[in-house]
């Protein structure tokens, strides 16, 4: 009989470690679940989609329990006994639900990795990490894979970005129109919105985080500290702005809240101990939170709460060290004071918030029309016209998904829903469209929407006059011989008629880089390749060049070749070369001038050089720059790296060492372009 | 103010179904007693010889301190030796061994008293002479809390018993319910009090009732029902349920004295029957013994006895406790006897619990009923940060069990305080 001695107390409570990460581990995959439902039942998703969640997850946690095999089997440790009392896994899990369905196998895998030995192993494994080590996962992945991400898998804009983008400030009738690009606040409650894998679902979290709390496995007390500050600060952030009740709602529905208010700033390693400690810790961790939003950089500022946190954790305990009965006063006071102080800050910061402007990615309504295209700042902006049958204007839709969202993007949404209605009745032919409201900010958008505006007037067969310049560069080949030039759809046409020593054609060319591509360029193509053979062989003086087969469609630029070619016959002594580039470089009364397209548009060097060709000044000019970025540059050129030319030779001036001014490199580009481009005509 | 403190308590399972409707098995002595001559963790002096003859009722030995405590002998016969023995105590004590004559002569050491005609003076001054002690464990002399009340508004009886597998005093009040009613009101007396509360387990809906209509006729007593936790017999946790007050040294502090249950029927045993503490109800549970059930034993039986009588143990490696599993000193010996502020044997089948890393979850410090941290004392204690360790206020740890009960890790938490009392003592010595 065996009577054995061990301390009091012999009893205990059935829970255990194991039971805790048990109970999360199932909280977690129920949570996992409902986004694989999400992705299988959600519209533009699909099976593929939830393959890929549960491919990233199995990636992590593989990763992840592989990584502590191989650590504990470097330090000896028995392996799989280790393993299960490392609970590698939970941290995977979590950290694969903060990921984007589209992030890459590789950096989930690698960012595990590193969570696991960085964020837990180094401190001493589990329970004597600092970080959460799934945070601090997430962070690797903010800063180092954020581009990494599998381009099959779209995502769409979150509401966490797009909000994030109005400054976390928006107007209530904007809002409404925002939130139902999500399907109201309610379907954001229920989850089924874009964002990370599992951080959707505010209610299976809640329902998960109820069931936890029940369990004993996580202190709600952290989870209402949390939420309940962001809820208060965030509704008097509102009060202060004029936000409506919907504020403090979508601040604690969006992004990463609610999964880090159960899954994260519970998790109990990187906690503090007490009671009145966690409190405080949900009351920092909601400051920071909601500061971040509204003031930092990042779109979110959960995950960088809690990192945050963690770190003030000993401190925290510092705080709140002594006889918690004894002390409890001191403690309700210290909470007091910084959930006062919390909010206080929070509310001094958010008088100084500003709303910005941004794109509500509506669905782009499609009609039947004409479509007129151009180069916006992004890329292709088309602009659709629908008529009736008398060349009325009934609808203007303009499009351009490659626009920056919160300029270009929102200058085209300003376009459909307010610009384009004053077109509306009008007869498309008649229609004077330089009259559209351009947005200041989106210039190049805007224009790029005029152009492509006017570009289906021209397919119209209008003769309206257009005067809006386009970049397409063309090679043309070069010939010597009469030069005619008129004006055509873009800007000048010129063809130059090459003819032997007896007057008779050898060879026309016609050129007009400004001309619409795959209108007026097209046209112009065909003359050079087909139209302009039947010319060959014939004296000059006598082609009858009304005989040029027009083309449908661009007539404005047919009849200028036209012209152009007449005016060769009338000028049949002059001899010229065709020009080189389409940057055309005028010499002026007092200097020589080149221009080049900035981001406002067009910016013009003049430089002035004296009999010696030594440079007397340059000044650079461009109207259109935005002022306080393009202008500010244009000015600073002049006034300072210009003058650095003075007395230089223009021959040997080397433009290119001009200093660009950051945040206004294209401007910069384009001065020193055009005066490249003045200094190469000079020389001709 | 709970959400910044925790709980500070928490509802076990206190599987009192095991000996709560089992009927109390009466144990007879063996032919050699041991009285232990110990009153809590304080060493008496032996009062008889070799030889000595003794009768039940006899005084044998005497605590002589700052308190006075005496000891009365259980059975009838002659002094064989005294001789030093495993105790409850955890260490080796002085017995005084009896040989049983089985006679069980009595000789009263003092006459009965009726506490109703008696002056409060006369009332402390028997119960200092009876011996009584507190029956809630650690054999407090009770007399002390009587000796001078000052302001007391509050009497409190202590019926909560709320260590698990416990149920004795439970069946000792439900036999005694008119020594119980006579106590109560003794003491009631004696305190000066405004009002007297006998708290009771609102779960014991059976015998809530009971209670009620014995006490229906004793003006300012009532029955108080608190919640199912632990440690809600534990007098600071008790007096704060009812009275929402804390005190820094004692009760008093509050306005209350707090007695237990089974103290107040031992005192009118005393009163009316004018026997000191002979007998002891004790309750042996656990499933390392055959039988669960409550046993009446006289002082001096020993744990082997005892467990011989029911059927003996369950399996060949047991956790033999003094007390209950919360509280309750594990003793490497069946040797040891019942004393008189014993009331319980539990017997556990020895399992290996193998601990986790601590995962700092703080459940130890959201349920400490003294509002400790006991994470952070181990750990500073592990880092000897003995500064840290005192600002922690370990010193007021009562080794009630609860963080090793609530540590999911099955970390001996507890055990760690007491090594970090220890080091706080001896450098307080130092």
């Amino acid at each position: 009989m065996k009577f054995t001695f061990k301390p009091s107390p012999n009893y205990r409570d059935s829970q255990s470690t194991q039971s805790i990460m048990r109970d999360l581990t199932i909280g977690l995959l129920v949570v996992f679940a409902f986004s694989l439902f999400y992705y299988v039942t959600g519209e533009n998703l699909g099976v593929n989609y939830a393959l890929r969640a549960c491919g990233l997850l199995v990636t992590s946690v593989i990763s992840a329990v592989v990584t502590e095999a191989i650590y504990f089997a470097f330090k000896k440790e028995p392996i799989i006994k280790s393993i299960k009392g490392s609970f590698g896994w939970v941290t995977a899990i979590i950290l694969t639900l903060m990921c984007p369905i589209n992030i890459s196998y590789y950096a989930l895998a690698i960012s595990t990795i590193l969570a696991i030995v960085f964020g837990k192993l180094v401190f001493g494994g589990f329970g004597q990490n600092i970080f959460n080590p799934a945070a601090f996962g997430r962070a690797i992945i903010m800063a180092s894979f954020a581009g990494s991400v599998a381009v099959d898998f779209a995502t769409s804009a979150t509401p966490t970005a797009s909000f994030a983008a109005s400054g976390w400030l928006m107007s209530n009738e904007t809002f409404s129109s925002f939130i139902a690009q999500f399907g109201g606040l309610s379907e954001m409650f229920i989850g089924r919105y874009p964002g990370a894998i599992g951080e959707t679902s505010a209610l299976v979290i809640l329902l998960v985080g109820a069931f936890l709390v029940y369990r004993k496995v996580i202190d709600w007390k952290v989870i209402v500290a949390y939420l309940g500050t962001i809820f208060v600060s965030t509704l008097g952030i509102g009060l202060v702005n004029g936000q409506g009740m919907w504020y403090p709602i979508f601040h604690l529905l969006t992004g990463g809240v609610m999964f880090g208010a159960v899954f994260m700033l519970t998790d109990p390693v990187t906690n503090p101990t007490s009671s009145a400690g966690r409190i405080i810790f949900g009351i920092g961790a909601a400051f920071f939170t909601v500061l971040i939003r509204i003031k930092g950089n990042l779109p979110e500022g959960v995950l960088y709460s809690i990192l945050l946190m963690n770190m003030l954790t000993p401190l925290i305990e510092r705080l709140t060290t002594g006889n918690q009965i004894k002390i409890a006063k001191k403690n309700m006071r210290n909470v007091a004071i910084i959930f006062v102080a919390c909010l206080a800050i929070l509310l001094g910061v958010s008088t100084t918030m500003e709303a910005k402007e941004i794109t509500i990615n509506e669905p782009v309504e499609e009609i039947d029309g004409i479509t007129g295209t151009a180069q916006g700042f992004g890329g292709e902006v088309s602009v659709t016209v629908a008529t009736d049958e008398n060349g009325i204007i009934t609808k203007i839709v303009a499009e351009g998904t490659a626009e920056t969202p919160n300029l270009g993007g929102a200058a085209i949404s300003t376009f459909n829903s307010e610009g384009f209605a004053k077109f509306e009745g009008v007869a498309l032919a008649e229609a004077d469209f330089d009259t559209l409201d351009t947005i200041t900010g989106s210039t190049v958008t805007s224009e790029a929407v005029i152009e492509a505006l006017k570009q289906t007037q021209g397919g119209q067969t209008t003769t309206q006059e257009v005067t809006e310049e386009t970049t397409a560069p063309t090679t043309t080949e070069e010939i010597d011989g009469i030069v005619g030039s008129a004006q055509g759809f873009g800007g000048e046409i010129s063809v130059t008629v090459a003819t032997d020593e007896n007057g008779i054609i050898t060879k026309i060319v016609a050129e007009g880089a400004n001309e619409t591509a795959g209108l007026g360029l097209d046209a112009i193509e065909t003359f050079n390749n087909e139209g302009f053979a039947k010319f060959e062989g014939v004296a000059l003086a006598e082609a009858d060049f009304d005989t040029l087969d027009t083309i449908t469609g661009s007539t404005v630029t047919s009849e200028a070749v036209i012209e152009a070619l007449k005016q060769t016959q009338g000028e049949t002594t002059t001899e010229t070369t065709a020009p080189e580039t389409t940057e055309a470089a005028t010499e002026e009364n007092d200097g020589i001038v080149g221009t080049a397209q900035g981001f406002g548009g067009e910016i013009t060097v003049t430089i002035s050089v004296d009999e010696n060709g030594n440079i007397t000044s340059v000044v650079a000019e461009g109207a259109n720059e935005t002022a306080g970025l393009g202008l500010d540059a244009i000015e600073k050129f002049n006034s300072e790296d210009f003058t650095e030319f003075e007395g230089v030779a223009l021959a040997e001036a080397d433009f290119s060492t001009i200093d660009t001014v950051t945040g206004s490199t294209v401007t910069s580009k384009a001065v020193v372009e055009a005066a490249q481009a003045a200094q190469s005509a000079a020389q001709q | 103010m709970s959400f910044l403190t925790g709980p500070m308590r928490k509802h076990l399972n206190g599987h009192k179904e095991l000996t709560n409707h089992e009927d109390v098995l009466k144990v007879e002595v063996g032919n050699l007693v041991k009285i232990p001559l110990l009153n809590g963790n304080a060493p008496c002096t032996p009062c008889v010889k070799e030889n000595d003859v003794v009768k039940v009722g006899t005084l044998i030995g005497e605590r002589n301190d700052h308190f006075y405590v005496p000891l009365y002998s259980s059975v009838s016969g002659k002094v064989v030796k005294i001789e030093k023995l495993m105790s409850t105590a955890l260490r080796p004590v002085e017995h005084v061994v009896i040989e049983n004559d089985g006679k069980y002569e009595v000789e009263r050491p003092f006459e009965p008293l009726d506490y109703e005609s008696a002056s409060r003076e006369q009332l402390v001054d028997f119960m200092k002479n009876a011996g009584i002690v507190g029956c809630g464990g650690a054999g407090f002399p009770t007399y002390v809390k009587y000796l001078k009340p000052q302001n007391i508004d509050l009497l409190i009886i202590n019926a909560v018993e709320c260590e698990p597998y416990i149920t004795a005093d439970y069946k000792l009040m439900s036999e005694n319910i008119d020594l119980l009613v006579t106590g109560v009101k003794a003491l009631f007396k004696m305190s000066c009090a405004k009002e007297c509360k006998v708290a009771i387990k609102v779960t014991k809906k059976d015998f809530i009732p009971v209670l009620e209509k014995a006490f229906a006729n004793a003006e300012g007593i009532s029955v108080f029902a608190v919640p199912d936790v632990y440690p809600m017999g534990w007098e600071r946790t008790l007096v704060y349920e009812i009275t929402k007050k804390r005190y820094d040294k004692l009760p008093a502090e509050a306005g209350c004295i707090v007695s237990n249950a089974t103290t107040a029927i031992s005192f009118a045993n005393a009163l009316v029957n004018g026997m000191p503490i002979v007998e002891k109800m004790v309750t042996v549970a656990g499933d390392g013994v055959k039988k669960n059930c409550n046993v009446s034993v006289r002082v001096g039986t020993s744990a082997k006895e005892i467990v011989a009588a029911l059927g003996g143990y369950a399996c060949d490696n047991v956790l033999l406790i003094a007390g209950g599993p919360m509280m309750g000193k594990t003793i490497t010996t069946d040797e040891f006897v019942i004393g008189t502020y014993n009331n319980a044997l539990t017997i556990l089948k020895n399992k290996d619990l193998e601990a986790l890393k601590c995962l700092r979850c703080g459940k130890c410090s959201d349920h400490c009923p003294a509002g400790l941290q006991p994470v952070r004392i181990n750990n500073a204690k592990a880092a000897h940060d003995l500064d840290t360790v005192a600002a922690l206020d370990a010193m007021s740890c009562i080794e009630c069990g609860m963080c090793t009960y609530v540590c999911p890790s099955k970390i001996n938490v507890t055990e760690g305080i007491r090594e970090a009392k220890r080091l706080l003592a001896l450098k307080k010595k130092k």
